[in-house]
């Protein structure tokens, strides 16, 4: 169930919608004179690949909700049958989009190459919750959500076969999740920080490329990160990827409008640093080719509850909790059960934007529900609350309680630098006022979900046999040697 | 006989004779000695859209659905393009016993249909790939660089890049003509300059001033129209009817006055906020709106979904935007020469969804209905604009006997195929 704001998208226009096709401009006034360009003035004439009985029109004046390809669903009108292809489906977000998506009559395509798996295994981790082959998962939707999803084991960076799937499918959405989503793992070596840069920043690069030349309407959705902001000490609110309208920089006496442009990006790590190269990449490629994203500003995501995923264990997404491959909200839970210290870097002050993986579902279902016009890029900064590590530990420890469970929590030395005092205003105005977002899960609904899992025999025993793995031990300065404990504690009730 | 009907458009009838006369059109001069040439009519309102529709059909916009380039979709606020798909009447190609023809570049005839002959579709063309019946002909066509229409915007990068696009273009097209018209003893062959429209539109003001850099660029213009004329008339022989039209005359144009924003100054229209307003952001109590250039529909009660005009007030309001418009004036330009009934005007199956009333523009002035109505005076870089009097009628041998007192663009195909009349009735 969603929020009753659900019809965020039922006055957008055909010009947003992907299944128009440009066509030309042309002035009426006198005879009809055409231009071909997207740039060029005059009337906009369109032509809908799926109802070319309309012939040429004005995308102006159809709108979603008057238009017999959009239909009604929880998350605003939807295209019927819309064709999504999710790049990175194999993953924590990638699997239960694709099942949300499918169960709301998208038709979903998907690749992975498969590597998370493997890199999860090279840690020595594993998912706590146990999950099936895509092959397997497939036929499991399939079988318990009646939906079909087509899959094909692909890297993104093998281009030539990307791009002949993107031409064979002529998606309408394409969600980008196929990247390295790891800022430890980027900082651990020189070969994990180029093979970091290498998939996340080339391989959007080439995405690009292929959304040009094989399906040029095709919306995407990059997911960003709200660490390509940093947290920058003068308190400066952080916009949603763009500064607003009425934005101004003051120097020396003078005023310069800042309304439009990119907002600073500061990122704190060297995946940090690909998402910010891909923010650029996607940002000029709307430019120089009218192709259309939203940039999607994500926070610190935990959980793993959603409709679909609770139908059957069979439908499980991955669910990590090591130190490079799980979140902090799910390592911590992760950690009280086992009876671990939960460990906080440095001071704890450390605030960023959190959201659990069912709202963010919500949010990207919801944005690809509501293309962007052609060349517009836009953002979005995906995140629900603003908690300090500090806050999370003591939150999970009271809730862990409930669980007959004993939590203490250990301030140690950071292995990142970071600040770690630091002011933090983020603005998410955009999902919940433009897109109909409304959240659908609190912090502690949530994170009891998660006790009630992990505190199952199997997954306790799937977390006691990486307990290793979710200490820290990745420094940012590139220097080893374990980590200093600095205090341990056990929080009031 | 067989039959060449040329068409030029946007030629008026006192131009080509001033440029035969003149020696810019030297083929010309001996061509309308051969003949009769007298001014036409357009069609109502003057847009090359529905007056080619005439010449091809022998109906108004009431027998054949084109009343401008733009139209509502029925009962909705869907903007919809005139297009072959909305053409209702049938051309003189798709006529019982009209033998094969080859059509190249008549406006309106976009997308392609099958016809029993060739096609290639002329303005508003936006794909050469759907302009081409049959379409095995698109590879040579693709081969020769032909371009559905020159590339508008390139009047930005200045007047003479612009006329060189026109030239390229024609040269094309003409090069196509040749190759096609020798590949069969077609029956009926159909061919449009389309460049001497735009020329006019952007370059009539350096035609109107002898001192312009462009002034002689117009005039070499129309000496290549004229030349391409020549390699046409000489490959006619005495079996061949010509004839010549134009869909409608040309004069200057000093403001171009977008209808809407008077509309809504006088509370007739009334918007909701939007972006990129459009006929479906229009409120329940819009009375009236305008359509390109100034036709104007009264939003009435069952024709639109919002519509809230009864027929019972439909006269009072038609007198009143009749006499609003005949004393309107724009910068101290009174802008109507004329406020005409659209049931006086349209007949046939299709005149229901004609204008209620259509603004005959002034002198100077043309008309738009944008529902952009950030400018009431729209800058725009075109100077020339149509007139409804003084297209182009020309025609050889003893069809001249037929040419009516009032020739009108829907009388073309009565002079020159007279026999097909009652065919074209009962189509």
């Amino acid at each position: 169930m969603t929020g009753s704001n659900s019809c965020h998208n039922g006055k957008n226009t055909c010009w947003s919608c992907p299944a128009v096709e440009f066509k030309g401009h042309v002035d009426f006034r006198a005879c009809g004179q055409a231009a071909f360009r997207k740039a060029a003035m005059g009337q906009l004439v369109v032509e809908c690949k799926r109802r070319p009985e309309i012939g040429y029109f004005d995308p102006m004046s159809i709108t979603f909700d008057s238009c017999s390809e959009w239909k009604k669903t929880e998350c605003g009108y939807l295209m019927d049958g819309m064709k999504v292809m999710i790049l990175g489906m194999d993953g924590y977000l990638g699997w239960p989009l694709a099942l949300k998506l499918a169960k709301l009559g998208c038709r979903v395509y998907g690749i992975d190459n498969m590597l998370r798996r493997e890199l999860v295994a090279e840690r020595g981790a594993q998912s706590v919750t146990p999950i099936l082959t895509m092959k397997e998962r497939v036929e499991a939707a399939k079988k318990h959500l009646g939906v079909d999803i087509d899959f094909r084991e692909m890297d993104l960076m093998d281009r030539e076969s990307l791009f002949a799937f993107i031409k064979e499918v002529q998606p309408e959405s394409i969600v980008q999740f196929a990247e390295i989503p790891s800022a430890p793992y980027s900082m651990a070596s020189v070969d994990k920080a180029v093979a970091t840069i290498q998939n996340n920043v080339v391989g959007t690069l080439g995405l690009l490329f292929g959304v040009r030349d094989h399906a040029p309407d095709a919306s995407i959705i990059k997911l960003g990160t709200m660490g390509e902001y940093g947290s920058p000490l003068t308190g400066r609110p952080l916009f949603e990827g763009l500064f607003p309208g009425d934005a101004v920089l003051q120097y020396k006496g003078q005023e310069w409008s800042l309304g439009g442009e990119l907002t600073p990006r500061d990122p704190v790590s060297f995946y940090h640093v690909s998402k910010v190269q891909g923010t650029f990449s996607v940002y000029e490629a709307c430019k120089y080719w009218w192709l259309r994203s939203y940039d999607v500003m994500q926070g610190v995501i935990y959980g793993n509850s959603s409709d679909e995923l609770n139908t059957h264990a069979d439908l499980n997404t991955r669910f990590d909790i090591d130190e490079w491959w799980g979140t902090v909200v799910n390592r911590f839970v992760a950690q009280a059960v086992i009876g671990m210290p939960l460990t906080i870097y440095g001071s704890g002050n450390q605030k960023r934007g959190y959201i659990t993986l069912r709202d963010a579902m919500q949010c990207i279902t919801r944005l690809i529900a509501a293309p962007p016009e052609p060349g517009q890029y836009d953002v979005v900064n995906q995140v629900t609350d603003v908690f300090s590590v500090m806050q999370i530990a003591q939150m999970v420890a009271t809730i862990g309680r409930e669980f007959g469970l004993d939590v203490e929590v250990q301030r140690i030395e950071n292995p990142r630098v970071e600040a770690e005092e630091h002011p933090y205003e983020v603005i998410h105005e955009k999902l919940t006022d433009r897109f109909g977002f409304e959240s659908e899960s609190g912090f502690a609904d949530e994170v009891r979900h998660l006790f009630r899992v992990l505190t199952q025999p199997e997954a306790k025993q799937r977390i006691e046999a990486q307990r290793d793995t979710l200490f820290p031990k990745t420094k940012w300065s590139g220097e080893h040697g374990k980590l200093e404990v600095l205090e341990t504690w056990r929080p009031a009730a | 006989m067989k039959q060449f009907l040329l068409g030029i458009d946007g030629l008026p009838r006192w131009m080509w004779q001033q440029f035969a006369d003149s020696g810019v059109m030297p083929n010309s001069h001996k061509l309308l000695r051969t003949g009769t040439l007298v001014p036409m009519k357009s069609s109502l309102p003057e847009v090359s859209s529905a007056a080619w529709a005439s010449i091809v059909t022998g109906q108004n916009s009431g027998g054949h659905n084109v009343f401008g380039f733009t139209d509502l979709m029925d009962n909705s606020y869907t903007l919809g393009f005139t297009s072959a798909r909305t053409f209702k009447a049938k051309p003189f190609w798709m006529l019982d016993n009209a033998g094969p023809s080859l059509i190249m570049n008549v406006p309106q005839t976009y997308p392609a249909q099958p016809m029993p002959g060739m096609l290639v579709s002329g303005f508003v063309a936006l794909d050469l790939k759907r302009a081409v019946h049959p379409p095995e002909q698109l590879p040579w066509l693709e081969s020769i660089g032909y371009s559905v229409d020159a590339d508008m915007s390139l009047v930005e990068k200045g007047k003479q890049r612009f006329v060189d696009e026109l030239l390229r273009v024609m040269t094309a097209r003409c090069q196509a003509l040749h190759h096609h018209w020798d590949r069969e003893p077609w029956q009926n062959v159909m061919f449009v300059f389309t460049g001497t429209d735009r020329l006019n539109h952007y370059l009539w003001e350096d035609y109107e001033d002898t001192s312009s850099p462009f002034h002689q660029t117009f005039l070499d213009y129309y000496h290549e129209v004229d030349r391409q004329i020549g390699e046409i008339l000489s490959r006619l022989d005495d079996n061949t009817l010509l004839s010549a039209v134009s869909d409608h005359g040309f004069g200057r144009q000093r403001i171009s006055v977008n209808v809407n924003c008077l509309l809504a100054e006088a509370g007739y229209l009334s918007l909701k906020p939007s972006d990129r307003p459009s006929y479906i952001d229009m409120l329940p109590e819009t009375k009236a709106f305008a359509m390109d250039p100034g036709r104007i529909y009264l939003h009435r009660q069952g024709r639109y979904p919002g519509g809230t005009v009864t027929q019972d007030e439909a006269e009072s309001l038609m007198q009143n935007l009749t006499t609003y418009f005949q004393n309107c004036t724009v910068g101290g330009m009174p802008i109507a020469s004329e406020v005409l009934r659209g049931t006086d005007v349209y007949s046939g199956p299709f005149a229901h969804r004609a204008p209620d009333l259509i603004i005959m523009p002034a002198k100077d002035v043309a008309l738009s209905g944008r529902m952009n109505l950030s400018a009431l005076i729209e800058p725009t870089a075109i100077n020339g604009k149509h007139t409804w009097t003084e297209s182009t009628f020309f025609v050889r041998g003893d069809a001249a006997s037929r040419i009516p007192a009032d020739m009108k663009v829907e009388n073309v195909l009565d002079v020159l195929m007279p026999a097909t009349e009652s065919v074209r009735k009962a189509a």
